[in-house]
């Protein structure tokens, strides 16, 4: 072996081949890096529906997402130690068996801090068209990666978040199954929003109406539905997610947060991010979907009830007296947008509640 | 394989620089094998990867994405314009279209890898393409939530005029004014014209002025005004909005984008087919190369296979090996060399290929079989040894060689002709059984040795069984013999290797209680090996230690006797001096009367016998202890003979025997050698055949034939070889006295000879014979006669110098009347330069002398004598220098000869080169000298009278006078009857000295009678005497 490696020729011939061999794997190696990587991440597109001829669009069933990634994004979306305290999750204030809210006005933050606004609902985020009641974000990603960071909510540090999850022998393993490069800041979100996407309530009464089942309303389910057309909440409240793709001011008519009193920052809503005056009290308008089991509402989380909510919302959005059957009765249709998840319905509010 | 020979390619292209730049194959094999192919490697990976810049899969998405953009944007602003116009009452595909955009505008923020130079324009239009649609964005919200707004309160209004005019207690003119505000608010929102602004104004303030005017409608006025503002304001900012979307240039700005990315890609796109055109130039010039390489590989190669071909072709034609090849089937000849052919005796190869089969050429048709068989088996026969038939039907012996050849279903064979070898095995075959038959024959013990080994193997046992020992074929020296012959042996052997000669040597050793010799011959038969032949020569060496005891006995008694027999001769001879001499004294005596005077007669015969005797058996002795020399001198051999015949004619004649003399014509007159021993061999031969032949004849021969082919002045004594033979008619010699013929002291027991006298004769005769180089043999039958021949060499004598010293005239002196002859002798001897003095001073020569050349030289120059006789070997300057130095003066030089004991002719030519005149040798004769001083000098002597011959002396021991004549029995008819008739009775009673007195009477004249009768009287024939005078 010795002499065949020193035989001139033989090496010659060795580096020759070695050398042809290399040259058609950078060929192919470069080859590949021209080729678009292929995306791992989950693409933020809405899936296209078919339209029926009413403002309000039925929920498409589910979207499609890859059961690993979505089991690991459960697991992320569970798991407290992604906040900085390390009692905190994202399910602490979204808990899916609450409708994806905690039904509080402002939720337990990291470390003891109390959030500024009420916590809207997880479900369904895919068909909101910003996110934060002041539509700071314009997609999921950027807004998981903000919370994560915000101190009130997670307070997380990405770099001392990756090191503690290397350390996770369980993370580490699931990670590089989904990602190939394993567990990095781009990854945790994209999985985190993934599962969030993929957390859709279809099927709820309203969507069967849509869909042609005249008979998956009651009457009175029906004049609820009547009147808030009637009553213009379909001017905001519209769309697939009835609501959700729209700004308004909050107080319209009437200046909801003189009524109120005691104005804080958030309530400026839009103006925090544009800075400009038009924005000034102007919120997300937010989706109606499972709106009945996701007390108490609005972005301070005033109103307990449907009905209060429904009445607020006549007075200084629409400007005009509302009679208490009306209420009663759009309050009824609203029941009827709340959807499935896992095959059943969001569990309703306690009666006594 | 395009690689490999891109490869040779640049190899050959590399060989060629390193050709003519030859600056280190190290550096060149290097750059060879490595760097170029590298770099070629490099550069075609950078063409490719540069022509295949344009990534069409993202082309295709970045013109999707900016066709999208066109696309969404035209369609927001239709949904925007449906949402206006009320035809689309819901956001979700405003936002879903803008979402789409967002995506699309991240997709352009990244342009493509291929976009060069103008990357940053594009980039730069993307972020203002995305700015654009921030603004639009922006009032896309706004005027959604104003639409949203307009559109609550454009259907609350008719109802809230309705419910107002329904009030009971309304004025009647506010309700017209209501129904007017209506119109105009339905007006204003088909139709926002100015006017109709204007109006509503002025119709909203004048409402607002009423508010008072009917308390329970004031709250319910107040609210409705409320929602004209709101339509007012909200349509009026709607319809600005949608103005304001639709003139944002999104779709002028994509537009322009998608022209600048395109300028962009055509870039790209140009230049990579830029690269792409040089990477098919290169490809192409590459691979023409590695082609061109090839081709010229395979030509080189293919002129390579053909040159092998012919290469191999006369190899096969031109080996010495006959080659064919048959096929299988039917053993046809396919294929066979020249070589072949001329081995089986055809001429040409057609007479075999194709003709012939294999069942022709084998003599024995078994073989082939048994051949055929070993192939199908084995697949090849090796070394088979059969013979073959030739052409003419002769039979060769061959050595034959067979493969299998399955591929072409041949045989392959090859034949080397051995009947050289096959005779040569027959020849070696009786050879071996005749050295088989030779070591069976010889009685010796043989072995093998070898170089530097003890160790040896059994040729041949022997007859001897004292020496072999059986049933061995290898032993080892050492267990056989003690250590120091061991080494005797090796010694021998490795000396016998090493001079190639044969070593032999005897040893003694001890066998089995016995002492042996043993006889040990080392004959070399190898390079490294000898053969050693041992034999028992214990009988020999006995009976050599036997002869040497009884030969140093008998030599010792040999002496013991020679020396006592010449002691007891001078004994003998002084006493019978004594008594001879006083025995003549009273035969003087007158006055004895006659019978004393016969007593005395008697004692006197028996004394000159016994004195006769005495002398035979004194010159045996002398013969025998080496005392014998010999004395050569020149002399005329015809006369010699002529003498001899003359001598025994007589007695001869008077028994009535004819006594020949026949002389070879040839016959050189004048020879060289001994005369007198010659004389007394013949003397003693014819007086033997004379003596023993009754009737017949005798014959005396003489031949002589020459030794050597150029007879010359200075031929020694064996040029000439003379043969002598006498033949008798006599009684014979009995063949057993043959061989002790000529053995002294033999005769004495043989009855045939008892007669003669001591029977010396011959073994005298024979020695002198031996003495002159010669050998006497004798035949003989018995009542036949006898031949009697021997031959001695001699030398040709000049007649001249013979004839000149033949006179025998002593010189006395120099003539008269002739100059003074100055002779110079150089000689450093002084005995030797004495006798030459005293040989020429008194002839009258001047004389002087030099003990040495230099002397010479000087008394030369001095003295100027006319001849120098020069020695060549002289202290201080030899004779050589001298005479050099003399001769040097030219013509006035004297006569030099040279005188030098050497006999040598190299030193002759020596001398005669240094310019000697002559030439002599020592010890010179008188003669000589003068002679060379007549012949240089011209010298004329005086010769004095011939000087009287000595008295012959009647004990004399040897004749040696010089009898030329013959006495026969005419001579004495000269002399008185008186005189005769005493000669008579004197010798028939053998009295030597009257015989001598009576010879002194004989007159001058008749000197011939006197010698011959002198002669007879020395050699004691009285016999002879008494023939003539009877």
């Amino acid at each position: 072996m010795r002499g065949l490696l020193n035989n001139r020729h033989i090496l010659r011939r060795f580096y020759l081949a070695g050398l042809v061999l290399v040259a058609i794997l950078v060929a192919l190696v470069w080859q590949h890096m021209q080729s678009s990587p292929e995306l791992s991440l989950t693409p933020t597109t809405s899936p296209l529906f078919d339209p029926v001829n009413e403002p309000i669009q039925p929920l498409p069933e589910a979207i499609a997402v890859a059961a690993d990634k979505f089991a690991l994004g459960e697991t992320l979306f569970n798991d407290p130690r992604l906040s900085s305290g390390g009692h905190v999750s994202c399910a602490s204030c979204h808990n899916l068996p609450t409708g994806g809210v905690d039904r509080k006005p402002y939720s337990d933050g990291n470390e003891g801090a109390i959030t500024t606004v009420n916590t809207p609902t997880v479900f369904n985020v895919a068909y909101n068209f910003r996110f934060n009641w002041d539509g700071q974000f314009s997609n999921l990603f950027d807004h998981t990666d903000a919370l994560m960071q915000n101190p009130r909510v997670m307070g997380s540090e990405w770099a001392d978040l990756l090191s503690e999850l290397e350390a996770t022998p369980d993370y580490r393993q699931t990670f590089s199954k989904v990602y190939e490069d394993g567990i990095t800041q781009t990854n945790i979100i994209d999985a985190i929003v993934a599962y969030e996407a993929a957390l859709v309530t279809p099927n709820a009464r309203f969507d069967h109406y849509l869909q042609g089942d005249q008979t998956a309303l009651s009457a009175t389910e029906l004049e609820g539905y009547r009147l808030f057309k009637a009553y213009g909440c379909i001017s905001c409240h519209q769309g697939v997610n009835v609501g959700g793709n729209v700004f308004q001011k909050f107080g319209v008519i009437g200046d909801y947060f003189a009524d109120r009193g005691n104005v804080t920052r958030a309530d400026f809503g839009r103006f925090n991010v544009t800075q400009l005056e038009a924005d000034r009290y102007v919120f997300r308008v937010p989706s109606l979907r499972n709106v009945a089991v996701t007390p108490p509402y609005f972005h301070d989380g005033s109103a307990d009830t449907l009905e209060e909510a429904i009445n607020i919302m006549v007075k200084y959005q629409l400007g005009r007296p509302i009679p208490e059957a009306h209420i009663q009765h759009i309050a009824q249709f609203l029941q009827t947008l709340t959807g499935e998840y896992e095959g059943a319905s969001l569990s309703p509010l306690a009666p006594e509640q | 394989m395009v690689w490999s020979c891109f490869k040779q390619f640049r190899n050959r292209a590399s060989q060629t620089v390193a050709r003519v730049s030859a600056k280190g194959p190290w550096v060149m094999a290097i750059l060879n094998d490595y760097v170029l192919p590298t770099g070629a490697v490099v550069v075609l990976l950078l063409l490719w990867t540069r022509s295949q810049a344009v990534n069409l899969t993202q082309h295709t998405q970045y013109v999707d994405a900016l066709r999208q953009l066109q696309e969404l944007d035209a369609r927001i602003n239709q949904n925007l314009l449906q949402l206006r116009l009320g035809l689309l009452d819901y956001y979700d595909p405003i936002v879903n279209e803008q979402a789409a955009i967002r995506n699309l505008h991240q997709v352009l923020e990244t342009s493509p890898d291929f976009v060069g130079s103008t990357r940053q324009d594009l980039q730069g239009q993307v972020q203002q393409n995305i700015q654009l649609w921030r603004e639009k964005d922006r009032l896309i919200q706004q005027f959604k939530s104003k639409h949203a707004i307009l559109q609550n309160s454009l259907t609350y209004f008719p109802l809230a005029v309705t419910e107002l005019t329904e009030q009971p207690n309304l004025p009647s003119d506010l309700a017209t004014e209501l129904d007017n505000l209506l119109q105009t608010i339905l007006l204003f929102n088909l139709s926002a014209s100015e006017t109709l602004t204007t109006q509503l104004e002025t119709d909203i303030d004048q409402l607002r002025d009423r508010i008072s005017d009917s308390e329970s409608a004031n709250e319910m006025l107040a609210n409705l005004l409320t929602h004209a503002d709101l339509i007012l304001e909200n349509r009026l900012a709607t319809d600005d909005l949608i103005a304001t979307l639709l003139t944002i240039p999104t779709r002028q700005q994509g537009t322009d984008l998608a022209e600048t990315y395109d300028i962009a890609y055509q870039q790209a796109i140009r230049a990579a087919n830029l690269y792409r055109l040089g990477l098919y130039a290169v490809s192409t010039v590459l691979v023409m190369a590695v082609a061109t390489s090839i081709i010229a590989k395979l030509r080189a190669v293919a002129t390579a296979l053909q040159q092998s071909e012919i290469q191999l072709r006369h190899i096969f034609d031109n080996t010495q090996v006959g080659i064919f090849r048959t096929r299988l089937d039917d053993g046809t000849v396919t294929a066979a060399n020249q070589y072949f052919a001329t081995m089986l005796g055809y001429d040409t190869l057609d007479e075999i290929v194709g003709v012939k089969q294999s069942a022709d050429l084998y003599a024995d048709i078994t073989a082939r079989q048994q051949v055929l068989k070993t192939v199908l088996r084995t697949g090849k026969v090796r070394n088979f040894e059969t013979q073959f038939r030739k052409r003419d039907g002769s039979l060769c012996w061959v050595l034959f060689s067979c493969r299998m050849n399955r591929a072409e279903n041949c045989l392959d064979k090859v034949v080397a002709d051995i009947s050289d070898r096959k005779q040569a095995e027959a020849a070696l075959r009786q050879s071996e059984a005749t050295k088989y038959a030779l070591f069976q024959a010889i009685p010796d013990f043989m072995l093998r040795m070898y170089r530097e080994s003890s160790v040896f193997d059994v040729v041949s046992p022997g007859k001897n069984t004292r020496l072999a020992k059986p049933n061995i074929e290898r032993g080892d020296l050492q267990d056989l013999l003690p250590p120091d012959l061991v080494e005797q042996r090796l010694q021998a052997v490795q000396q016998t290797l090493d001079t190639g000669a044969i070593q032999v040597y005897e040893q003694q050793l001890e066998r089995s209680g016995d002492q042996v010799w043993e006889e040990v011959r080392v004959v070399p038969s190898g390079t490294d090996d000898v053969l050693v032949m041992i034999r028992d020569i214990c009988d020999r060496k006995q009976a050599e230690a036997e002869l040497q005891q009884a030969t140093a006995a008998a030599q010792v008694a040999n002496r013991a006797k020679s020396q006592f027999l010449s002691n007891m001769s001078h004994e003998l001879r002084t006493p019978l001096n004594v008594i001879l001499g006083f025995t003549q004294l009273m035969g003087r005596d007158r006055s004895l009367h006659s019978r004393q005077q016969g007593y005395l007669n008697s004692i006197n015969q028996s004394g000159e016998h016994l004195l006769n005797l005495i002398n035979d058996v004194l010159e045996m002795s002398k013969i025998e202890a080496g005392k014998v020399s010999l004395n050569p001198s020149d002399f005329d051999l015809h006369n010699l003979l002529a003498g001899m015949h003359s001598m025994f004619q007589f007695k001869a004649n008077a028994k009535g025997v004819d006594l020949r003399l026949e002389q070879a014509t040839d016959l050189p007159q004048y020879v060289r050698t001994d005369a007198s021993k010659l004389r007394q061999i013949l003397v003693n031969l014819v007086g033997n055949a004379v003596k023993f032949t009754a009737s017949g004849h005798i014959c005396l021969k003489a031949a002589a034939v020459l030794a050597t082919d150029e007879p010359t002045k200075a031929t020694p004594l064996s040029a000439l070889r003379l043969h002598f033979e006498v033949e008798d008619t006599g009684t014979g010699i009995e063949p057993a006295a043959l061989d002790t013929l000529f053995e002294p002291f033999v005769q004495a027991h043989n009855q045939q000879f008892s007669q003669a006298g001591t029977g010396l004769g011959l073994p005298i005769s024979r020695k002198f014979v031996e003495l002159m180089g010669g050998e006497m043999t004798v035949t003989s039958r018995l009542g036949q006669g006898s031949q009697f021949q021997f031959s001695i060499q001699a030398a040709i004598a000049h007649r001249g110098a013979l004839a000149r010293s033949q006179p025998q005239l002593p010189i006395m002196g120099l003539e008269p009347g002739q100059p003074p002859y100055r002779i110079l002798i150089a000689e450093d001897v002084p005995e030797n330069r004495q006798l030459l003095v005293d040989l020429l001073q008194p002839i009258g020569f001047e004389i002087r002398e030099a003990q040495n050349g230099l002397e010479a030289t000087l008394i030369w120059q001095r003295w100027m004598p006319h001849l120098i006789w020069m020695d060549l070997r002289m202290p201080v300057m030899d004779g050589y220098e001298a005479t050099k130095q003399i001769k040097s003066v030219g013509s006035t030089a004297p006569v030099i000869i040279a005188i030098t004991g050497s006999v040598f002719k190299q030193e002759q030519t020596l001398a005669m080169a240094a310019g000697c005149d002559d030439f002599i040798c020592k010890p010179f004769r008188t003669e000589v000298i003068f002679a060379k001083m007549a012949e240089f000098l011209e010298v004329r002597y005086t010769y004095g009278e011939p000087t009287p011959a000595a008295t012959p002396q009647r004990m004399a021991i040897a004749p040696t006078g010089i009898t030329s004549k013959q006495v026969t029995a005419k001579d004495l008819q000269g002399m008185p009857a008186d005189w005769v008739q005493r000669l008579h009775q004197a010798a028939t009673r053998v009295d030597g000295q009257e015989v001598a007195d009576l010879i002194t009477e004989i007159p001058v004249e008749q000197a011939n009678l006197a010698n011959g009768l002198t002669q007879l009287m020395e050699t004691f024939s009285f016999e002879q005497i008494v023939e003539l005078t009877r």
